[in-house]
């Protein structure tokens, strides 16, 4: 099943470095992974791990001066997107692969009509000429917007978070994106809305037949959409596996912890589970595994040699020790 | 409901904000009914849950409980006398009984405080402790929330999200409160970061007999931490149940679609129902019972008349025509 | 920066370094040209003015002319200012809309007009400029602070303050002040350029600093007759007020940038 056609995008040992005065850091540290076609991926970490740096280096989209890929390769149906001109990656972004922002609010012109916002995409890439108008209203239509005719003239402070976020999806799709990319779809909204947008971004999936990332801290929204899951710690990622498998069978003692400590409806238990410690630094991390000074396994080895990436069953790899040979 | 007695009772509590408009001969342009007419009680080492969307009124409830705004109408008593009518020093007296940790750790420590500074500030304004003690305090506090007395020379910046909400437990604790009301406390931190803060939230009432009232709108972390449950829309209190009441007999129609809507963190439980529009303004809320027009079970009545809060036994409350 | 402490050195050196005495005339040295244009003597670094006295010695004397009375304009209107600003901000409501109207009135007024007004009310002198650029300047301080207060109000620290039962004053003062502090500093520094210019402008004018001090506004005027033929009378003051307000917006600028307490984090 893995064979070359089926791959969409493939990163290869990416590193984006942040230069700043206080040294060197390693935002994303060999990250290496591949997302097939039609495939939910949940890229998932706690804030400052490294996982939206991964998906603005997709983009090339890492704020400079400061950040840089410096190296890796990042192959969009085997071509290298580090290779290519800007004014190539211009007619990708958009296009080929778009992105959702975290907050809709932000994320839309406040100043400008929602039409004028959904054509800009269609406009630029060339696409749907004549007929604009059209082509937004049934955007708007596929993403549930209801009276799409008037809306379509309306501005973003007229809508509410819930409706932005509709409209930024419908932009984010309006061109028939192979791959979408979204950090935190749901982060900023209630808990109804964020299940209407957990719908509508699975319809989206299914009609347009995209392949989607998702990057989210929220381990149940993850659950709940996603058919493969990644793991980052501190600029690594340290365990990639099918969402069962991941949910049941955790391999890595970060991943298990990280399951165990988000307390559940329905299934209350008289004390979570905690991960004691912080998240380190991503200044001068450590030779050995990130994640040694917090964990409770943590061998001797750990703190010494970084963790080769161990294959444990169909699509499940973890970076750890514990499955490892010295 | 539950009588006065207990350290903490809310009685048909109303906070409506006026709305005007024009400039210069301003008109009243309506009522924001942010809490409308809500009941509660909150006993000694317990805690109440208040869970809803935004604009629902619950941070408002809060808001009131701490005198930070005066209520409409509606009265709060604490250990049976009523609070809500104190002004000036009176006041001031009183809020050493009840303390607050709200949600946003980066925003609530002063960025220009040390530390020290920042946890004795409370003491040094109630004048609870001579001055000479009052550092050996700040120390105990710092241990108290798993942090360690070296810390107290530090800025707020120089500390994670994770510990500057202990710094602002610490400092809550610093007067012995007999409540602590927390609005969204672990809202704004990472998922390992949320269950320590949890768990350390629970050995301190344990430990000092607090009253909590948490307000979030995670369902599940208000099902981790709270012995009773409220449930608020647009205003209003729905229905309010002791917790495994709530989870396992959700009465209210719109407890049932919040709980429908909680993504659960297991890919064999996939959710794929729940409600598909939004909160209605709360500038017009709709008549009758506010959450009719998105409710799946309304009738004629639903629309007319508003339905009051009723005891359907064993504590559980609930507003519905339907139960 | 090397601007700024030049200007801060011959402010506080001045009377040690100065070649000559600023108010000695001679007449026979009258008019004499910079050294570099000058076949007689180079004595007079910068040449002398219609009176004979030497240009760069009046213009150290200048500095410390503008200097002080800068500085003490500054210390009318900045905590005035600051003062109204807080108070407007934190309270708000009907004392807000008083302060705040007040201002858009006083704003309506251009600076210069109500300084010309007080002067011939108050007649020319240096304390006259000192309190006319002083209470003119204020406003701007109330209105920038007034709209950081509003911001810090908001925030969760000064709520729990509230919870935590601190009066008024001690809300004001200890936390919402330490936190403007660094705003303060940067509107300090660039309102010094235009206080130098207000006071050059009031001593151009003949409203301010009289002859025989020494003041760059001044001295400009002095030369404004010998322009054709004494280029260097007027020419060099006005490079010192050029540098000296230029020198103070660009400090200003680092301030900003130095003070700012996200760029300390990166």
């Amino acid at each position: 099943m893995n064979t070359d056609n089926q791959k969409l995008l493939e990163l290869r040992g990416l590193r984006t470095y942040f230069f700043t005065r206080q040294g060197v850091v390693k935002a994303v540290d060999d990250v290496s992974f591949t997302v097939e076609k039609g495939e939910v991926i949940g890229l998932v970490g706690e804030s400052g791990c490294g996982k939206s740096i991964t998906s603005l280096s997709i983009l090339r989209m890492v704020p400079e001066p400061a950040g840089k890929i410096v190296g890796g390769k990042i192959l969009f149906k085997n071509e290298n997107l580090l290779e290519k001109s800007e004014e190539e990656m211009r007619q990708i972004r958009g296009n080929r692969i778009s992105m959702i922002l975290q907050d809709p609010m932000v994320a839309l012109n406040q100043l400008l009509k929602i039409g004028y916002q959904l054509s800009e995409p269609l406009k630029y890439h060339g696409k749907a000429m004549g007929q604009i108008r059209e082509k937004c209203i049934e955007l708007l239509k596929k993403v549930r917007v209801s009276s799409p005719e008037t809306r379509i003239s309306e501005y973003p402070f007229q809508f509410s978070g819930g409706m932005c976020q509709r409209v930024v999806i419908g932009m984010g799709v309006s061109c028939e994106p192979d791959l979408l990319i979204a950090d935190e779809p749901t982060t900023a909204l209630d808990v109804t809305i964020q299940a209407q947008i957990l719908r509508l971004l699975k319809r989206v999936k299914a009609e347009f037949n995209a392949s989607i990332i998702i990057i989210t801290h929220d381990l149940a929204l993850a659950a709940q959409i996603c058919t493969r899951v990644l793991v980052m710690y501190a600029g690594k990622i340290i365990e990639k596996a099918p969402v069962k498998v991941f949910y049941e069978n955790s391999a890595h003692p970060y991943s298990n912890g990280l399951i165990r400590s988000v307390p559940v409806v329905g299934r209350r238990v008289e004390r979570l589970y905690s991960i004691e410690g912080q998240p380190p630094s991503l200044l001068n991390p450590t030779a050995g595994c990130r994640f040694a000074p917090r964990c409770q396994k943590a061998k001797r080895i750990c703190n010494l040699q970084y963790p080769p990436e161990v294959i444990l069953g169909d699509g499940h790899k973890v970076a750890c020790w514990l499955y490892a040979e010295e | 409901m539950q009588n006065l007695d207990d350290l903490i009772a809310v009685r048909n509590l109303k906070k409506h904000y006026l709305l005007t408009k024009g400039f210069v001969f301003s008109k009243i342009a309506g009522y924001v009914k942010a809490v409308d007419d809500i009941s509660f009680s909150i006993s000694s080492g317990r805690t109440l849950g208040l869970v809803g969307e935004s604009g629902c009124g619950k941070s408002t409830t809060a808001r009131l409980l701490l005198g930070l705004e005066s209520p409409t109408s509606g009265k709060v008593y604490f250990e049976g006398k009523n609070i809500s009518t104190r002004k000036g020093p009176e006041l001031i007296k009183f809020r050493k009984n009840i303390q607050a940790v709200f949600q946003d750790p980066f925003r609530s420590l002063n960025p220009r405080k040390k530390i020290r500074q920042i946890i004795a500030e409370p003491l040094w304004v109630h004048k609870t402790l001579p001055k000479k003690k009052i550092s050996t305090r700040v120390c105990a506090l710092l241990e108290t929330v798993g942090l360690s007395a070296s810390h107290a020379d530090l800025y707020p910046h120089e500390f994670s999200g994770g510990q500057r909400q202990r710094i602002a437990i610490a400092r809550a604790l610093a007067l012995n409160p007999k409540a602590i009301i927390l609005d969204e406390p672990v809202s704004a931190l990472d998922v390992s970061i949320q269950a320590q803060i949890l768990n350390l939230l629970i050995d301190l009432q344990n430990q000092f007999h607090l009253a909590y009232l948490i307000i979030s709108h995670d369902l599940a972390v208000i099902e981790h931490v709270s012995d009773h449950i409220g449930v608020m829309y647009l205003g209003k209190l729905v229905e309010m149940a002791p917790r495994d009441k709530i989870y396992s007999n959700p009465l209210h129609p719109y407890t049932r679609a919040l709980l429908d809507s909680v993504p659960v963190a297991d890919p064999t439980m996939i959710k794929d129902v729940g409600l598909e529009d939004e909160v209605p303004s709360p500038l017009n809320p709709p008549t009758g019972c506010r959450f009719h027009p998105r409710c799946g079970f309304r009738d004629n009545e639903c629309s007319r008349v508003a339905p009051e809060l009723v005891d359907v036994g064993a504590e559980h409350y609930v507003a519905c025509h339907l139960s | 920066m090397s601007i700024v402490a030049l200007y801060f050195f011959t402010v506080i050196f001045g009377p040690l370094i100065t070649p000559h005495d600023p108010f000695k005339t001679n007449l026979n040295k009258a008019l004499l040209p910079p050294f570099w244009q000058s076949e007689v003597s180079t004595d007079h670094l910068l040449g002398t003015d219609s009176m004979g006295r030497d240009i760069l010695s009046r213009l150290i004397y200048g500095a410390r002319t503008s200097m002080i009375v800068s500085l003490l304009a500054l210390c009318i209107c900045a905590p005035m200012g600051v003062l109204f600003g807080l108070i407007s901000g934190y309270f708000g409501g009907k004392v807000d809309t008083i302060i705040m109207r007040f201002t858009d009135l006083w704003m309506s007024m251009p600076a210069i007009i109500t300084a010309i007004l007080m002067v011939s009310l108050l007649g020319p002198s240096k304390q006259t400029v000192i309190i006319v650029v002083g209470i003119t300047g204020w406003i701007h301080y109330a209105r920038i602070i007034r709209g950081e207060v509003l911001s810090y109000k908001e925030r969760e620290f000064v709520q729990l303050a509230r919870v935590t039962g601190c009066s008024n004053t001690r809300i004001i003062f200890s936390h919402i002040f330490p936190n403007v502090v660094n705003s303060l500093i940067i509107l300090v520094t660039l309102d010094f350029g235009r206080v130098i210019i207000i006071t050059a402008t009031l001593s151009f004018l003949g409203l301010g600093i009289q002859p025989p001090s020494a003041a760059w506004g001044l001295m400009l005027a002095e030369g404004r007759q010998y322009i054709t033929y004494a280029w260097w009378m007027s020419a060099f003051p006005g490079i010192a007020i050029l540098f000296a307000v230029l020198g103070m917006n660009m400090t200003g600028d680092w301030l900003r940038d130095v003070l700012d307490p996200k760029q300390k984090l990166r």
